[in-house]
């Protein structure tokens, strides 16, 4: 049961942790992109095509060119609305939060419509998803390690291994020194001879990005393919909320997308509840969230608070 | 220094560059000699800064032309700036105050990876023993692998990068420990990371941008060594300022900005600190203040042991006691940050108060004692104690950009109708009374104040103060960014305000004006009084050591001292 448990909780939890890695990456140029929930829809769009062109009729099918091309359809969905975003934000400069709740008010829409549509044509992802949440590993036994470390879809290593390397470049490397000093300060790193706009971009894409696969993922292994809509954009909320609990830090990101994923699953495996005592256990991952942030503004020490010039767009020449 | 001296190293011919319909460089010749300091003189507007900014890659001129080293340059961006080894430390920090120095220092900076240098390397290093066979084999798998770091830009080797670093600072005899946190450093010290950031980029010519305003006398003088230095190795600087003993004292060359417009180019050595003046400020002007004996001096406002915190919870304001009398003006020096603005803003009611005693002595009832803790901000003001605060951006505090004249003038007096409408009236004259009073210009009184020029902004917060008759008159910074001839013009008024019976509390930056405008000086070092002084006998580097001597014996630790450095 315990193990169960566990096991559904890091699964869910690679939901948050895709959308919480691209949003890391996103407020770490200083743009706050709150159309995370909106950009996980559209990732699922195209997770779900991308998966099904690569299916066809089912004979002949390898699971890894399925696999990778449910990834790239996600991520160039995904990446289409970083791109709107960031065309918004950076060069035209609009409100970002605006522009952020315009894209999830699009994104959940679309989707709907979509699902929709394709259930009357009676499209079903089923038999597609049984590549996805088929263990990467083959056959594994049934004793708690492997249950618990081996026997997920490959979807939910990727989603791993992208927040390590995003880890690494983000506190190792030059690039993730000049994307934070782009965050923190874009005069200053203007002045040093780094590309602001450039670094902007690039973020807001590879963010939105990484997000969509959230979005592919959630359908294509949580679900097992049914497509239930205003589920997805709700959870991409979590995923912001997480990018704050992890304290912008993709590292504790992955700590933090099971304890989310473990707070979300919890109702449904609590048996005994009404209805309404399972609402308000939903509520928990929230007030979590608030938790933290009270914490960290209560220490206030430097390096734990957002990016300095998260929300504000920035512009060269202004006097 | 080269024989290359007398050449040019930067040629600028006739630029010119507007935001929207204001001009702010017209037609400007310069030249840059190779090794020498040249000072950039102007008032505030008159468009220095815009200038170097073009040379720095932060704007882009819109007409003329830029030649370095005989050829013509375009420099659009900071980065091209520097391949044409122009760095400028900017008046207004540019550090992450997250990141260490050293970081700071190599922010931006590519990594680049050379494989045939690599490969020759190797190759010098193999001595052709078996072992040495063996090592270069290995080397030469490893290629690819650096090859990959260095394109991923790895950035942990901490020690290597110091090191590096470490011969720029020795060279050039700065003091400073490249390991520490931006957020740690004094003002003096971010200086010299901007500095030492320009060399490391292989700077020839660095441009400074008002380096002074924020240094205590004693930090100048070890800036002008470093400067004097660096012109030793072959530099050329560039000195903003408007500060005029420091042109004198520094510079080989003057090159004077009035309105935008390039006035004259002289040398240091042939002109006089008048004839400056002149070409600055374009006519004959006198530069005194008429500070008069205090009459009738009588306790007006006394503070004791006052204790406060800042926003962080930290001590602002420790112990703090001191008189103001009617008729005088009581001037606070201290480094920026030192507390000044809590303690006027605990005067005012604005910050809570944690221990001490403001008493407030009536005028109006025969000099009664009033205790001011136990009123609200509004109560406070009503008794005729103002507050005029000129915060660093201008509008933060005290005026609405967005709203016209009349409304910011209405802020303070709004409450005070009786009727259900307001009234719009009476606030409507004493604006056009400031407008005429004060000469602002501005289109109407109906121009949102966001749109006016910073000196005509401060002209109507400060006439607004005044304008209700206050009996303690707290200004600080009101002159900050201001162009001479408004600085004089509040001064004047203070002066005024004086004369009329006001206790003036006037918080500034540049000791020169403090000296000759206040009767006494207070002087705060980490929200503590390092002395009260006779502004008529004291001198400036007296002050200078008093704004950072620690009162008594007692060493600063921790909250204090972060306290200090803390803006």
């Amino acid at each position: 049961m315990v193990v169960t448990l566990i096991k559904e909780a890091i699964r869910v939890g690679m939901v948050f942790l895709y959308g919480s890695t691209g949003e890391t990456i996103i407020e770490k140029s200083g743009h706050l992109n709150l159309g995370i929930p909106g950009i996980m829809c559209f990732g699922a769009i195209g997770g779900c095509m991308g998966a099904n062109l690569a299916y066809g009729d089912g004979t002949n099918v390898s699971a890894f060119g399925v696999i990778l091309s449910a990834i790239i359809f996600a991520m160039l969905f995904g990446g289409m609305m970083g791109l709107l975003y960031g065309f918004f934000t950076i060069s035209l400069r609009c409100n970002q939060n605006v522009t952020g709740l315009v894209i999830t008010t699009f994104g959940a829409g679309v989707l709907g419509f979509w699902s929709t549509s394709i259930g009357k044509d009676g499209i079903t992802f089923f038999k597609v998803s049984l590549l996805f949440t088929e263990s990467m590993f083959g056959e594994v036994g049934n004793d708690w390690f492997s249950q618990i470390f081996l026997s997920h879809g490959t979807l939910v290593y990727v989603a791993i291994i992208i927040a390590v390397i995003a880890a690494v470049v983000l506190r190792r490397t030059r690039t993730g020194l000049s994307l934070t000093a782009v965050g923190e300060n874009p005069g200053a790193a203007d002045a040093a001879g780094i590309n602001v706009k450039k670094y902007k971009y690039v973020s807001c894409v590879l963010g939105a990005a990484i997000a969509g696969i959230g979005g592919a993922f959630y359908y294509l292994d949580c679900t097992r393919g049914s497509i239930e809509p205003g589920v997805i954009d709700a959870m991409g909320w979590l995923a912001v909320a997480l990018v704050i609990f992890s304290l912008w830090r993709p590292g504790i990101g992955i700590l933090g997308s099971i304890v989310f994923g473990f707070l979300y699953i919890l109702p449904s495996y609590t048996t005994g509840l009404g209805f309404a005592e399972k609402e308000i256990m939903k509520i928990i991952p929230y007030a979590v969230t608030a938790f933290v942030l009270i914490v960290i503004s209560f220490f206030n020490k430097k390096e734990t608070q957002p990016p300095t010039s998260l929300g504000v767009n920035y512009f060269r020449e202004e006097r | 220094m080269s024989e290359k001296t007398n050449e040019n190293i930067i040629k600028m011919v006739g630029i010119t560059k507007t935001f929207g319909t204001v001009i702010a460089n017209k037609d400007v010749d310069l030249e840059i000699k190779h090794g020498e300091i040249l000072s950039v003189l102007g008032e505030n507007g008159s468009g220095k800064t815009t200038l170097m900014n073009m040379l720095a890659g932060i704007y882009y001129p819109d007409k003329g032309e830029i030649y370095v080293d005989g050829a013509e340059a375009q420099i659009k961006s900071p980065m091209d700036a520097y391949k044409y080894k122009i760095g400028m430390v900017h008046q207004h920090f540019k550090l992450i105050n997250l990141f260490t120095a050293c970081d700071n220092i190599i922010l931006g900076e590519k990594l680049k990876f050379d494989s045939d240098k690599e490969k020759e390397k190797i190759k010098n290093e193999n001595d052709g023993t078996a072992k040495g066979k063996f090592l270069a084999v290995l080397k030469y798998t490893g290629l690819p692998f650096k090859k990959f770091g260095k394109y991923l830009q790895f950035n942990w080797l901490r020690k290597k990068r110091i090191n590096s670093l470490q011969e720029i600072v020795d060279k050039f005899g700065f003091k400073i420990d490249l390991s520490r946190k931006v957020y740690d450093l004094s003002v003096s010290e971010k200086q010299t990371v901007e500095i030492i950031k320009a060399l490391y980029r292989g700077a020839n010519i660095l441009i400074l941008d008002e380096p002074t305003a924020v240094l205590t006398p004693q930090e100048i003088k070890k800036l002008f060594d470093v400067v004097r230095n660096m012109k030793e190795h072959g530099k050329s600087i560039v000195i903003i300022t408007h500060k005029l003993n420091e042109v004198m004292e520094i510079s080989d060359r003057v090159a004077i900005l009035r309105k935008g417009e390039h006035i004259a180019t002289v040398k240091t050595s042939e002109t006089t600190e008048q004839e400056l003046t002149e070409l600055m400020v374009g006519e004959k002007v006198e530069l005194n203040i008429n500070r008069s004996e205090p009459v009738n001096s009588v306790n007006r406002l006394s503070v004791k042991e006052l204790t406060c915190r800042n926003r962080e919870g930290l001590y602002a304001v420790k112990n703090v006691s001191f008189t103001a009398k009617s008729g005088e003006i009581l001037g606070i020096a201290g480094i920026s940050g030192s507390g000044q603005r809590e303690l006027l803003e605990s005067i005012a009611g604005l910050t809570k108060i944690e221990s001490g005693d403001i008493v407030y002595y009536d005028p109006k009832e025969n000099d009664k004692p009033t205790d001011l803790k136990q009123k609200n901000p509004t109560q406070i003001r009503e008794l005729g104690v103002r507050l005029s605060f000129v915060p660093e951006d201008r509008l933060g505090m005290g005026l609405v950009g967005n709203m016209d004249l009349t409304d910011n003038v209405m802020l303070r007096s709004y409450s005070k109708g009786h009727s259900l409408f307001l009234d719009r009236k009476s606030p409507k004259n004493l604006a056009e009374h400031i407008v005429e009073d004060l000469s602002v210009s501005t289109p109407s009184v109906k121009t949102p104040v966001r749109r006016l020029s910073g000196g005509n902004v401060q002209k109507i917060l400060v006439g607004r103060e005044i304008s209700s008759s206050p009996t303690v008159l707290m200004a600080a910074y009101p002159v900050r960014g201001l162009d001479i001839n408004s600085s004089y013009t509040i001064f004047n008024l203070l002066n005024q305000q004086k004369e009329k019976g006001v206790a003036v509390i006037y918080v500034g930056e540049d000791l020169d004006v403090l000296i000759e405008l206040s009767d006494r000086i207070l002087v705060l070092c980490g929200g503590e009084v390092s002395g009260i002084v006779d502004a008529r006998k004291i001198k400036k580097d007296e002050i200078g050591i008093l704004m950072t001597t620690v009162p008594q014996e007692k060493v600063m630790y921790g909250e204090e001292a972060e306290g200090r450095t803390d803006e």
